[in-house]
């Protein structure tokens, strides 16, 4: 075992959750738990993290920040999507302004389902993350470590992801509404004019 | 003694041929001709004279002439701030002017004229470092003035060109008048300046000093005002008035020394009288008056309005009056004191306005964004710990304040220069708006950082002269100096280490060097560089050759055995290693500055939402990019100048007033 | 101090000051730990963080601020050997102030708006401690007559019989210095701060595990200021003197696991008040010690 492995700092993200998943993850921080026995230090702060703990599905405007959030850290890192919203976007997956899980924005490494998730899931995904850590450490001192593949972002011209139409943003979604509240009145006022 | 007298005529030779010089050109070559030549002088008086101090007698026949010549400038220079007071209809100015012309010429005609004296000129170690820096230092900055106020005319010509025609013919004429070149005269009081330091520095006979003190203030007068608006002529006025009343203090208490059973007309002579008397009581009244005087000069609190508001002057003329010039002749005469000084009623006054002056200013510093007011109000805490140590009066106290004296002047320098270039090219003095200067010039905010870092961080001077103070201090018993240096110190940090912050910052823009310096000013800004780098590495030579002999010298003189035994106060090693540390860290820092610097590949965090577009940007909930731009720490409502500064001024001055009143009525009581 | 005392002890401080700042910082870890009913990481914790850190990708917002850092660490190794080499107190303060300040730039060298205000709050820190800091060594000196440590060891009775007010002055101070509760504020060990991690938020890597070394011997050189409080000519001193500055380091443990964080108005005025009332009063038992006791306890 390497240094990476017995020093996992963390990250933990909320994207939309219902706030189920984000009590467990905290909850696996207490003294019940006990994080810190294996050296995983919640950071706040990506620029010192390894580990990337997403809870939530993921909408349009978050799809920037993920990203931003992903590129800060330094290699090597691993992504844990915790719960199953973050997994695929659970139960909100067909809400309108949903986009999905974790990977609609970001490579993600450890999948750990559960509504909400458990915190000695969550342990275990963490565990299962450090394996992937030092095969990315093992190929970065070698210097074959290539950055992972990003998820194709959802473009303006392709307004649908996985065969759904979506609003990319509010302000497409304000746009769309402005332009057929703009159509409406001019339908009804059409008529009026021919009337006189 | 042909050298003294070419340091102090030739100067003033060069000014009258400025005068006449309307030739931009050849105004340069003799600006820098004469401050070469001023240099070389200094270091043949160097060589010449540092190993055997002297004084001079003028001859007999040139005597009457020069008492005259020195009358009449005297006279000159009240009556010119006399004339332009009525003009402004100053009463105050007006009243000090009549009261100072008349001193001088009740000095001069009804005791100096009839004076016979010992020694007219001298020469030691003391004023030996004072003509250095005032040749070296002050003519560094001459030179840079040369390229600083050719942008400044510049900058005014444009303005000219863009007077709208159709005004009113009386505002236009007025403005013509402010935009009109008068740089001629600019140079000419400039070097008219530096021979009058000159004379200040090296005159024994105290009715020269006095003239040379009346000069000085004329010039500062002169350049405060050079600009003509209405803020530079009411700071002007307002400085020629607090230094007015500082040369009634001086003239009377020459009129006092020159009054008493044993007249005293030399400066060595007073010393040796005030540093011997029991209690120093004899001369305890003339002693504070000097004091007082040179207070004014250093702009110590509650005077330093005068020095703040002498920030409307080009950049230049801030750069002498804080380092070469004005300022240092004050605290030159403290230091030459110092024997005089100690637990005696000048001693504790010297002290403890200084020491508050050091606290205060330095707290009033921290509220400062406008780059030229932090230099000015940390000038005058620093010329205040060089009073403090002046006040203490102990040989290891003078010891710190020399070295004071000196990383002031050239560091202060340094600092007002870069300031200036950075104005001109980046069109603000503010420190927030300077901001990211390390990017857009970088040599400037190298030049700069080392300035700042020579003012207050080891291995640099002006920390290793704090140490001095801080072991001669201790060993003094002045407990209450102790605590006002350790506050005073750790708010000098505050002010320099969050500015050195901004200034090293690295931004990231897509235009390096928006304002690339001329290669004059550039010269100039290395050399004034190198030359604080040179004296920091030399400090063990500096106080082998020139400081610690001086203490030996004053003491065998003076007859005062502490100031004969006077040794290296920290100790040759530390200073070595000091000297080493420096060493390594500047070579160091050369060669990070010369090594190709990684490309940037990071970017800062902003919660996930920094824009690309800008460095510091950040995407805000409208999708719009908002700066995410920090401003430093101020402490306004603590340390501002509503805060606490009216409050500070006054309760100084009325320490100051205490003690001046304690003077007369203790002088009274003897007589 | 001579040279070869100076370089002894500046291998010594080197080799040993890493290995028992690690140590300590770990001890520190469990101990929290248990104070928390937590059972907390292996001891050596400190220095697999520092190792993951060293293994990480390299990159950098720009050139200087590495460099920066490791004049830091430079100039703390160097004034805690001439420390513990018995060199001038005085130069041992201003040199630590010195690797502090290059600290504060290389923050500031970032621009990133959270590393500036935690700079900020760390001249703070610096403005809230230096005047104790100073004052320190003064007494020191009133104390043996002498700014040099190796005064202590020819003392007949230790400086804390003397200096008690001065010992509590530092010992509160010396909570800044050890970046602990309440007076964390540029930043600490702790997860999740108001400030992401204030002055280190833009250290990565490298530049982090320098940071982290660098506390090692910082902490390391603070806990001999303390132990120089207890040291005299008395063979057993140097015992005493560890163990003393162990307990100091426990109780800043307990008083980190009690206390939130203040602000910086708290900080600075108690700081300050601390320091003046302690200073002063010692000065004032100095006096009457000086007075009353002349011949010597």
């Amino acid at each position: 075992m390497s240094a990476v492995t017995k020093s996992p700092w963390v990250l933990h993200y909320d994207a939309s959750s219902c706030n189920g998943c984000d009590i467990e993850v905290l909850a696996a921080l207490t003294p019940l738990y006990d994080l810190e026995r294996f050296g995983i230090i919640n950071t706040g702060n990506p620029k010192h993290a390894e580990v990337f703990l997403i809870t939530g599905s993921v909408n349009e405007p978050q799809i920037t920040v993920l990203r931003q959030l992903y590129e800060q850290m330094l290699e090597p890192k691993v992504v844990v999507a915790c719960g199953v919203c973050a997994c695929t976007g659970g139960v909100f997956r067909e809400c309108y302004n949903t986009l999905g899980g974790a990977d609609v924005a970001i490579p993600v490494d450890v999948y750990a389902p559960g509504c909400a998730i458990r915190p000695e899931a969550i342990i275990d995904a963490v565990v299962q993350g450090l394996g992937i850590l030092e095969e990315k450490r093992v190929l970065l001192a070698a210097g074959k470590l290539e950055p992972a593949e990003m998820p194709p972002l959802p473009s303006a011209a392709n307004k649908t992801l996985q065969g759904r139409s979506v609003a990319l943003s509010w302000k497409d979604a304000i746009a769309q509404a402005q332009e057929s509240s703009k159509e409406e009145p001019s339908e009804k006022e059409a008529p009026a004019q021919e009337e006189k | 003694m042909l050298i003294i007298a070419s340091l102090i005529i030739f100067p003033v030779v060069v000014a009258l041929l400025l005068m006449v010089i309307r030739n931009e050109a050849a105004r340069s070559a003799l600006v820098i001709g004469a401050v070469v030549i001023l240099g070389a002088l200094s270091v043949v008086l160097t060589v010449q004279y540092l190993l055997t101090p002297q004084s001079f007698v003028v001859p007999e026949y040139l005597l009457e002439p020069i008492h005259y010549c020195a009358l009449a400038i005297g006279l000159a220079c009240t009556l010119y701030v006399l004339v332009r007071a009525i003009r402004a209809k100053k009463i105050l100015v007006i009243l000090l002017a009549v009261g100072v012309g008349v001193l001088i010429v009740v000095y001069e005609m009804a005791f100096a004229h009839y004076a016979v004296v010992k020694a007219d000129l001298y020469v030691d170690q003391l004023s030996i470092i004072m003509a250095l820096i005032i040749a070296f230092i002050g003519g560094g900055i001459c030179l840079y003035a040369i390229y600083y106020m050719r942008d400044h005319q510049k900058h005014l010509d444009h303005e000219g060109h863009e007077l709208p025609e159709e005004n009113d013919p009386a505002l236009l004429k007025a403005a013509r008048m402010l935009l009109q070149d008068r740089r001629h005269i600019f140079f000419a009081i400039l070097f008219v300046f530096l021979g009058a330091m000159f004379a200040i520095v090296f005159s024994n006979r105290l009715s020269w000093l006095l003239v040379g003190w009346e000069v000085i203030t004329l010039c500062s007068f002169v350049l405060i005002g050079y600009t003509r608006t209405k803020e530079a002529t009411n700071n002007a006025f307002r400085a020629v008035a607090i230094n007015m009343s500082g040369s009634l203090a001086l003239a009377a208490a020459l009129i006092m020394v020159a009054m008493g059973t044993a007249p005293i007309f030399e400066l060595d002579l007073f010393i040796a009288t005030a540093a011997n008397s029991a209690t120093g009581g004899v001369l305890a009244l003339p002693v504070m008056l000097i004091a007082f005087a040179c207070m004014t000069k250093a702009a110590q609190m509650p005077f330093q309005s005068w020095l703040l508001g002498a920030m409307v002057a080009p950049t230049p003329v801030s750069a002498l009056l804080h380092s070469a010039t004005m300022v240092k002749a004050g605290v030159f005469i403290l230091i030459k004191l110092s024997p005089a000084l100690g637990w005696n009623l000048p001693g504790l006054f010297v002290l403890i306005i200084g020491g508050l002056s050091f606290l205060g200013c330095t707290a009033l510093s921290i509220s400062q964004s406008n780059s030229k007011r932090v230099l000015a109000y940390s000038t005058v805490a620093n010329l205040g710990l060089i009073a403090m140590c002046a006040g203490i009066g102990t040989p290891e106290a003078a010891w710190a304040g020399i070295f004071l004296l000196i990383f002031h002047a050239a560091a202060k320098a340094l600092l007002f220069c870069c300031i200036g270039t950075a104005e001109h090219h980046l069109g603000s003095r503010d420190i927030e708006k300077l901001d990211n200067i390390f990017v857009r010039m970088p040599w400037i905010a190298t030049f700069l950082a080392v300035g700042m870092m020579a003012m207050f961080i080891a291995p640099f001077g002006m920390l290793v002269s704090k140490w001095a103070a801080l072991v001669s201090i201790a060993e003094s018993g002045h407990m209450e100096m102790l605590f006002i240096l350790a506050f005073g110190s750790a708010l000098t940090f505050v002010v320099w280490a969050k500015w050195l912050g901004k200034a090293l910052a690295v931004g990231n823009t897509s235009d390096p060097e928006t304002g690339k310096a001329g290669k004059g000013e550039f010269f100039t800004l290395a050399v004034l560089a190198a030359l604080l780098v040179i004296i920091t590495l030399a400090i063990p030579l500096v106080s082998s050759v020139f400081v610690v002999p001086w203490l030996k010298e004053t003491g065998v003189v003076l007859g005062l055995l502490p100031w004969i035994q006077a040794s290296d106060v920290l100790g040759s090693d530390n200073l070595i290693i000091m000297s080493i540390i420096f060493l390594a860290l500047l070579g160091l820092l050369l060669a990070q500055l010369l090594k190709k610097r990684p490309e940037q590949n990071d970017t800062i965090y902003l919660a996930g939402v920094g824009s690309d577009k800008d460095e510091r940007g950040y995407s805000n909930s409208f999708g719009e990019v908002v700066d995410a731009g920090h401003r430093n720490w101020y402490m306004d409502k603590i340390f501002g100048e509503n805060a606490m500064g009216r409050q500070a001024t006054i309760m100084i001055g009325a320490v100051m007033v205490i003690f001046l009143v304690l003077g007369v009525v203790l002088e009274l009581i003897s007589l | 101090m001579t040279p070869l005392s100076f370089v002894i002890a500046l291998v010594a401080f080197t080799v040993f000051g890493a290995v028992f700042g690690c140590l300590i910082a770990g001890v520190d870890r469990i101990i929290t730990a248990r104070m928390q009913g937590r059972v907390g990481p292996p001891l050596l914790q400190p220095y697999y963080d520092v190792r993951k850190l060293l293994a990480k990708e390299n990159r950098s917002l720009n050139g200087f601020m590495g460099y920066y850092l490791v004049l830091s660490l430079i100039f703390a190794i160097l004034s805690g050997a001439i420390f513990f080499a018995g060199g001038n107190l005085l130069l041992v303060v201003f040199l630590i102030g010195l690797s502090t300040l290059l600290f504060i730039v290389a923050a500031y060298s970032s621009r990133s708006p959270y590393a500036e205000i935690g700079a900020g709050r760390e001249i703070i820190q610096v403005l809230a401690y230096e005047p104790m800091i100073l004052l320190m060594p003064v007494f020191f000196f009133f104390a043996t007559g002498s700014f040099n440590v190796s005064a202590i060891f020819s003392l007949q009775y230790p400086l804390i019989v003397i200096l008690p007010l001065v010992f509590a002055g530092l010992l509160f101070i010396i909570t800044i210095k050890l970046r602990k509760s309440p007076f964390d504020l540029s930043y600490s060990h702790h997860a999740h701060q108001e400030l992401v991690k204030g002055i280190s938020t833009e250290m990565t890597g490298r530049n982090l595990a320098i940071v982290e070394i660098t506390h090692w011997y910082e902490n390391v050189l603070f806990l001999g200021y303390v132990g120089i409080f207890f040291v005299w000519v008395h063979p057993v001193a140097l015992v005493i003197a560890v163990v003393v500055a162990l307990a100091v380091y426990f109780l800043e443990i307990v008083i980190d696991n009690t206390f939130a964080r203040v602000k910086w108005q708290s900080m600075l005025g108690w700081s300050w008040a601390v320091t003046l009332v302690c200073t002063v009063s010692n000065l004032v038992l100095l006096t009457v010690i000086i007075r009353f006791f002349a011949g010597g306890l």
